[in-house]
C-alpha cells in the first residue's frame, strides 16, 4: 500500500525533529565533555556526572536532567522489550499447534513469514518479531470466524510484518518516551501508528477485494468487548476517541472517503515549541 | 475474580488452579451446591484426603470470589452450602480472556500490531453504522 502524502509529511517531520533533537543533545554533551575538569585519581564517568550536575547553572542542569532522562528511558524501554520478547517466545513455544501452524503458513503463502497458531480460546491475532517476523493467531480466532474472515485478519497482520511495523513501533515508542518533554514527537508517532492500522486494513481489503470479511471480524470483536459489563463502568458513555479502532471503523464504513486524522493539538504544539526554543537557546548561547 | 496463577503447560482447570483446587471446583460444578463435608466425602472416595485440607481450599476459593457461601438454619441445624459464582464454561472463557489481555498488556509495545487494540474506546455510533454497512454489503 502506498503512503498518503500527509503521512509521508508526518513521518518526515518526525524523523527530522528527532534527528534535530538528538544532534542538539549530542552537541550539548560534547560541549560539556570538553569543559570537563581534570580530576586526578577519580574515575572518568564520576567526574563527568559530577561536573554535569554540580558545576553549571540551574537551567543547564535542567537540560542535563532532560538528556539523562531521555537516555535512561530509551534503555529501560529497549531492555523491557528484550525481556518481553523472551517471555513471548516461551509462551508461543508452549502453546503452539504445529499442524495447524503448518496448514495456515501454507495457506497464506507469505514469502517465509510463518503463521503460528497457538492453543488459546480467546481471540489473539498479532504480528511480532523485530527481524524474524511472525504472525500469531489463536485457535479461538480460527474457530470463531470463517476462512475468509480469518484470511482478512491474517492479511492485516501480514502487512504489519512486511513493513517491519513491530520493530518500528518499539523504536518509535522508546524515542517518544525518552523525548516526553517534546509531546509533538509522541503525537507524530501516534499518528503514524493509526495509519499503520489503516494501511494494514486497506491491504486486507485489497487482497480479498471486499471490506465485508474484515468489517465482520472487527464488529464482532468490538461488540463482544462492549457487552462485557466488567470492562465498562455502568452508565458510562463513550464518545469518539482519537484511537485507531474508531478510524478503522470509519474507513470500513466510508471506504473511499479521505479520513481527517488529527496530528496534534495546540497545547502540545506550544509545549513542544517552548521545549525546542529552550534547547536552541543553549545551543546558540553556550555551545557555539 | 482473583486468579493470579496461570500454567500454560497444564490443560483445562489446572491452568488456573492448583491440583486440589481443581478437584474441588470440578465437584462443585458437577453438583452445583455442596457443603464442605460433602465435598470431602466425594474427594476422599477418589483418594484419601483430610477434611481440614478441603475446608482450607474451599474457604480460600470463597475469599477469591470463585465460590459463594450461604448459611442456613441456626444452632445445631446450621449448614453452609458453597455455590460456584460462574459456570465452568463462563469461568474458563473469562479467565482465558483476562490472561490473554494481561499478556497483550505485557507484550503491548512489542506486539504492537495486535488486531484488537484499544477496543474500550470504540464509539457506539460508529459501531451501529458499521453494522448497517455490513448488512448493506450482505445484500449486494
Amino acid at each position: 500500500m502506498t503512503m498518503p502524502p500527509k503521512l509521508r509529511w508526518a513521518l518526515g517531520l518526525n524523523v527530522g525533529l528527532v534527528s534535530w533533537i538528538l544532534v542538539q543533545m549530542g552537541v550539548r554533551v560534547r560541549h560539556q565533555l570538553s569543559e570537563l575538569p581534570e580530576a586526578a585519581g577519580e574515575p572518568g564517568i564520576w567526574a563527568t556526572l559530577r561536573s554535569f550536575f554540580t558545576q553549571h547553572p540551574v537551567m543547564e542542569q535542567v537540560y542535563n536532567v532532560a538528556i539523562l532522562y531521555c537516555v535512561v528511558m530509551v534503555f529501560v524501554h529497549l531492555g523491557t522489550q528484550g525481556r518481553q520478547q523472551v517471555k513471548l517466545l516461551r509462551y508461543l513455544s508452549l502453546t503452539r499447534d504445529e499442524r495447524s501452524s503448518a496448514r495456515w503458513t501454507e495457506r497464506l503463502d507469505a514469502d517465509g513469514i510463518p503463521v503460528i497458531v497457538i492453543r488459546e480460546q480467546a481471540f489473539v491475532a498479532m504480528a511480532c518479531g523485530f527481524f524474524k517476523r511472525r504472525i500469531v493467531i489463536s485457535t479461538g480466532a480460527l474457530h470463531r470466524f470463517s476462512e475468509e474472515e480469518v484470511l482478512a485478519v491474517l492479511y492485516h497482520e501480514l502487512y504489519h510484518c512486511r513493513a517491519y511495523h513491530p520493530l518500528q513501533t518499539v523504536v518509535g515508542t522508546a524515542i517518544s518516551r525518552g523525548m516526553a518533554f517534546i509531546p509533538l514527537v509522541r503525537d507524530l508517532s501516534r499518528y503514524y501508528e493509526i495509519w499503520m492500522e489503516l494501511l494494514a486494513d486497506r491491504y486486507a481489503m485489497k487482497r480479498l477485494n471486499s471490506e465485508r470479511p474484515l468489517a465482520t471480524v472487527l464488529l464482532a470483536l468490538v461488540q463482544g468487548y462492549v457487552k462485557q459489563p466488567y470492562q465498562r463502568e455502568l452508565g458510562s458513555v463513550s464518545h469518539f476517541a482519537e484511537t485507531a479502532v474508531n478510524y478503522r471503523m470509519e474507513q470500513l464504513i466510508h471506504r473511499h472517503t479521505e479520513l481527517n486524522i488529527q496530528v496534534t493539538n495546540r497545547r502540545n504544539l506550544l509545549i513542544s515549541s517552548l521545549g525546542l526554543l529552550f534547547m536552541m537557546v543553549f545551543l546558540l548561547g553556550y555551545c557555539i | 475474580m482473583g486468579i493470579k496463577r496461570f500454567n500454560v503447560k497444564e490443560e483445562g482447570l489446572q491452568r488456573f488452579f492448583g491440583p486440589l483446587e481443581a478437584r474441588v471446583m470440578k465437584a462443585i460444578w458437577e453438583h452445583q451446591q455442596l457443603t464442605i463435608k460433602q465435598v470431602h466425602e466425594l474427594l476422599d472416595d477418589q483418594a484419601p484426603i483430610s477434611l481440614n485440607a478441603v475446608m482450607t481450599v474451599m474457604l480460600r476459593l470463597t475469599d477469591k470470589g470463585i465460590l459463594r457461601k450461604e448459611t442456613t438454619g441456626g444452632g445445631r441445624n446450621r449448614v453452609s452450602f458453597f455455590f460456584p459464582v460462574q459456570s465452568e464454561e463462563q469461568f474458563i472463557v473469562e479467565q482465558t480472556r483476562v490472561v490473554t489481555e494481561g499478556l497483550m498488556e505485557d507484550f503491548g509495545p512489542l506486539i504492537v500490531n495486535h488486531f484488537i487494540d484499544q477496543l474500550d474506546s470504540a464509539d457506539p455510533e460508529l459501531i451501529k453504522k458499521l453494522e448497517s454497512r455490513i448488512n448493506e454489503l450482505k445484500k449486494q
